[in-house]
């Protein structure tokens, strides 16, 4: 069911998305609105209206468009043994891990996914204490198999017999030249 | 099953915890004593030092009577606390490494400190503070022969006697303290120190007029200039002395798939690694280093044996740097690489990132000369529009346009520079089983990556790449993060085609090393 292709976010994650940035945007736009009725008018020549229309189209409907664009390039895939995403508009990031390296997954929600019915997938390496892979946003039933599927392939991993020590460094023929 | 005892921390642990205290409170102190010296406030500050080593001392009483540790079934069991209880469970096959911190205390009293690392964050697991040798030598064995890198037999640690693939001379650590960079940290710090005490401030401040002497009816920014020049100075020999006196006696040995690295004057450290917990090489070289062909190395395990410790914080802060080598001949690297890597490895033949890279970084420094040539032309401009005569108004009527000028074509031609630097500096090297990286203007900095151990690899593509089609590839170990080398490697500006090859290849050679690691790193 999970394999091998390129799959988008689920499109309540969008709408999640959407609904912060909404939030933001009414900020961005009533904060400085106020501040120019009742401070700035007072400065002789200020030219009323002005900060309001930059603030709003910055710090507004600027998120709201990228909010839409980063769910349309969000992508992430499960392949036969291992888990990649790509994320990013402007900053774009393209990351792969083997499943093997899996310590353990997470499956999170918060408030508002939970009403809109999606959960957060982590997936963690060795030896970092943050997610190596977050998956912002899939349908629970969908996270379970995943998590299922990942974990399964740790647990099926034969133990391997550690690989033998490196060779002592001899003192034979000069080394390579280093750098 | 048979469940020995838990065994007691040693009684001396007092005089441990008490030099750590006044380590920790070491401006508490210099203030005290200076006090004292003056003659100010002592019966406060007699009062405050006597609360002070009670406290001290009903906490270690306690830390004695509560602290216990035991190896039951694979297991290191550690048990401390009245009010808030821990048990903690340390199973032995995850023990990454082990160290052995003693500090001048720690010597006189003919105790140790025993920390043990595992792959979970960057600060010690647990840290075992303090026991005599003799136990801490017994500890450490059963650890090593149940757990660190599966089971050896016991003389590994019995052998002492082979000989260090590692030693820094005398001269080797003054010069190592000559051509780091360390000396500004230290003038800072001589800097706060004369804040702090007004009585060594005028000390000081006596030292250079006397020093000066005729200069001063010179001209007053000589007098500065060589005030300036005389603590920098005495940051410089300072910085020899610290290196030597921290790094006194380096040794690095192998002992049966493991190294051991032990070094210090005062404080002393000793570290057992198992070699297949390496997780990357490092080489830094300063300018100076560089142009002198020495070098420091580096290398990370999970556990970051260099990257922090616990509460037995007996060494030096630069105690904790993962170096193996604190100066060696560049040739020498491989040699000492050995121990990290797989196989042999050089950079010699290895390839450039895309010469595109001179594109974007000078479109860059000309944006950025641009942005802050005008903010500081908005600025000043403003100033100037106040027009009140003020002495920053004064300055800017001279002053404004060379300004605006240096910043508008200084920028950018700094920036070129360094791009220019850079580009030539920068050097990567897929080596089937070791992934090497060469990168830095001034200084060099190269890591050479066993590709068994690679966590994730990731492309990443800023605006100014996409427009030259550049990507760059990151590569993560399990290398603890926050150390001083930190767990991911950069190449910076490859061509896409070169970027997308390298990054499958790479993920397929990974694949097959995580099979070949069965904790995983």
């Amino acid at each position: 069911m999970l394999n091998n292709e390129w799959r988008p976010l689920a499109p309540q994650v969008k709408k999640l998305w959407l609904i912060s940035a909404g939030i933001g945007a009414a900020f961005w736009t009533i904060a400085p609105l106020l501040a120019e009725i009742f401070g700035f008018r007072r400065i002789p020549g200020w030219p009323t209206g002005l900060l309001t229309v930059v603030m709003a189209l910055l710090f507004g409907v600027l998120p709201l468009v990228m909010a839409s664009l980063k769910h349309k390039h969000w992508r992430w895939r499960l392949g036969d043994d291992d888990l990649a995403v790509k994320s990013g508009v402007i900053w774009r990031m393209e990351r792969i891990i083997a499943r093997a390296r899996i310590q353990h997954v997470d499956i999170t929600s918060g408030v508002f996914s939970r009403m809109l019915g999606v959960v957060d997938v982590s997936v963690y390496v060795g030896g970092k204490l943050t997610a190596a892979i977050s998956i912002p946003g899939i349908l629970p039933d969908e996270a379970e198999e995943l998590r299922r599927v990942l974990l399964a392939a740790m647990e099926e991993e034969p133990p391997a017999a550690p690989p033998p020590p490196p060779p002592l460094p001899q003192t034979g023929p000069e080394p390579p030249p280093a750098l | 099953m048979s469940s020995p005892d838990y065994e007691r921390i040693h009684p001396l642990t007092i005089l441990v915890n008490l030099e750590r205290a006044i380590r920790r409170m070491i401006f508490v102190v210099v203030v005290v004593v200076i006090n004292m010296i003056q003659g100010e406030g002592f019966d406060q500050f007699e009062i405050f030092g006597a609360a002070l080593g009670g406290f001290i001392v009903i906490d270690a009483v306690i830390r004695y009577f509560t602290y216990g540790y035991r190896i039951r079934g694979g297991h290191l069991e550690i048990k401390q606390g009245v009010l808030m209880r821990s048990n903690r469970s340390i199973p032995l096959d995850r023990i990454q490494n082990i160290n052995f911190q003693r500090s001048v205390t720690h010597r006189l009293t003919g105790l140790v400190d025993l920390e043990i690392e595992t792959a979970a964050g960057s600060k010690a697991e647990a840290s075992i503070s303090a026991l005599d040798l003799e136990s801490a030598e017994r500890l450490r064995r059963q650890l090593v022969s149940q757990g660190v890198g599966g089971p050896v037999p016991d003389r590994a640690l019995d052998e002492p006697e082979a000989a260090p693939i590692y030693t820094a001379s005398l001269k080797q650590l003054a010069l190592a303290g000559a051509t780091e960079n360390r000396w500004p940290a230290i003038i800072g710090l001589l800097v706060a120190a004369g804040a702090v005490g007004s009585t060594l401030t005028r000390i000081i401040v006596d030292a250079i007029e006397s020093a000066a002497g005729e200069a001063l009816s010179g001209p007053r920014w000589m007098v500065y200039a060589g005030g300036i020049l005389l603590v920098a100075l005495l940051g410089w020999i300072l910085s020899i002395g610290a290196s030597i006196v921290t790094y006194y006696n380096f040794q690095v040995r192998l002992l049966d798939g493991r190294f051991r690295r032990t070094y210090g004057l005062l404080s002393t450290v000793e570290n057992i690694v198992p070699l297949r917990r390496i997780q990357l090489l490092v080489v830094r070289q300063s300018l100076v280093q560089r142009l002198l062909g020495y070098c420091r190395i580096f290398v990370d395990t999970a556990g970051g044996f260099g990257a922090g410790s616990g509460e037995g914080d007996a060494g030096a802060s630069a105690a904790k740097s993962s170096l193996i080598s604190p100066l060696s001949k560049l040739k020498d690297v491989p040699l000492i690489g050995r121990i990290a890597l797989p196989a042999e490895y050089s950079l010699a033949g290895a390839q450039r990132i895309s010469p595109l890279t001179m594109n974007r970084r000078i479109r860059l420094s000309i944006i950025v000369g641009v942005v802050m040539a005008s903010a500081f032309l908005s600025v000043s401009l403003f100033i100037a529009s106040l027009a009140d005569g003020s002495p920053p108004d004064q300055f800017l009527a001279v002053w404004r346009w060379p300004i605006f000028a240096a910043m508008l074509l200084g920028i950018p031609a700094i920036g070129t520079w360094e791009g220019w630097l850079s580009y030539k500096t920068a050097r990567w090297q897929d080596q089937d089983s070791v992934l090497a990286i060469r990168l830095g203007a001034l200084g060099r900095t190269s890591w050479f990556v066993p590709v068994s151990k690679i966590q994730t690899i990731s492309l990443t593509e800023n605006p100014g790449q996409r427009r030259l089609n550049l990507v760059s590839l990151d590569v993560t170990t399990a290398a603890a993060s926050g150390g001083l080398v930190g767990g991911t490697v950069t190449i910076p500006d490859l061509d896409r085609s070169v970027a997308e090859g390298l990054y499958a290849s790479l993920h397929e050679r990974a694949k097959q090393g995580a099979r070949l690691n069965p904790d995983g790193f």
